[in-house]
């Protein structure tokens, strides 16, 4: 009790932080190791001839690639005088606007959005919401991720 | 891909169940979802790294439960068919590997005017636990009533 709360209390005050840009080319061999590794084999995700019939015209990654293409660094943010041990990945929000073919170079960001404090069974537990804006290169929004992991 | 045709709209009510999907996930393709994400956190790879964690061995990558949930809608409502517009998840407790996950979901909203439906998922151990459980929102293409 106390240092937590503290330290949650100086956390909201960088909330609105953001991280640095991160920038990326999407390979067609990303998506389809991306749609392997979770076992999708809707040929959207791997063939290029099937993509191109279809109104997405070439290949598009799945809703769940958005991950690999979040920014890879958080905002700066001041470090808990008391290092936490665990780390969980509590829940999170997906807003998709348009799909991510395959050659697309797209922009993220990570800015954070929200600190609070839970009482759970092991004590007191930060809860540290990111949120991550993705865009084509060319400024078309692509996605929001909210990310929240549990720190104690 | 689905077996089947997608269903249309007008064929989705409250209530309408999703197929059900199966799955394991093994180590192995803890491996694969970290090489393929980027994610390299040792939890899900390093039995040692888990125990010390407070885990009983490796997890899955909370996206990769995630990820299949999206797979077992998709099955049945594949892009081709509506899109995507926004999901929620909950990673309620860990998965995981070697274990028979049923995925389920069912139809928990239909809006006609917005051509949209919301489906709630989830990823159910043998005894039943949920341990993933997520909300997606799909809209179909067409001209809304207007």
């Amino acid at each position: 009790m106390g240092a937590l709360t503290d330290y949650a209390e100086e956390l909201r005050g960088h909330v609105g932080t953001r991280g640095p840009e991160y920038r990326v080319t999407v390979e067609l061999g990303d998506i389809r190791r991306f749609a392997r590794a979770i076992g999708d084999d809707n040929p959207l995700y791997h063939d290029p001839g099937y993509a191109a019939t279809t109104s997405f015209g070439a290949v598009v990654a799945p809703p769940a690639f958005v991950p690999v293409v979040k920014a890879r660094e958080r905002p700066a943010l001041p470090e808990p005088r008391q290092p936490f041990t665990r780390v969980l990945h509590a829940h999170d929000e997906l807003e998709l606007h348009a799909p991510i073919r395959a050659g697309d170079t797209v922009v993220s960001t990570a800015e954070l959005a929200a600190v609070t404090v839970r009482e759970g069974r092991a004590g007191e537990m930060l809860l540290e919401t990111l949120r991550y804006e993705v865009a084509r290169a060319d400024g078309l929004p692509i996605a929001s991720l909210t990310w929240t992991e549990v720190y104690w | 891909m689905s077996p089947l045709p997608a269903p249309r709209l007008e064929q989705l009510s409250v209530g309408t169940p999703m197929p059900p999907l199966e799955h394991v996930f093994t180590t192995e393709q803890f491996v694969r979802y970290a090489g393929a994400e980027e994610d390299y956190m040792p939890l899900h790879f390093d039995h040692h790294f888990a125990l010390a964690s407070g885990q009983p061995g490796v997890i899955a990558h909370g996206w990769l439960g995630y990820s299949t949930l999206l797979r077992a809608l998709e099955r049945w409502i594949p892009p081709q068919a509506a899109r995507l517009v926004s999901s929620t998840v909950r990673y309620v407790r860990p998965v995981f590997p070697d274990v028979t996950m049923t995925h389920t979901g069912t139809v928990t909203a239909v809006d006609p005017g917005r051509r949209r439906v919301d489906v709630a998922l989830e990823a159910a151990d043998p005894d039943g636990t949920v341990r993933t459980r997520a909300t997606a929102t799909l809209e179909f293409p067409g001209t809304a009533a207007a």
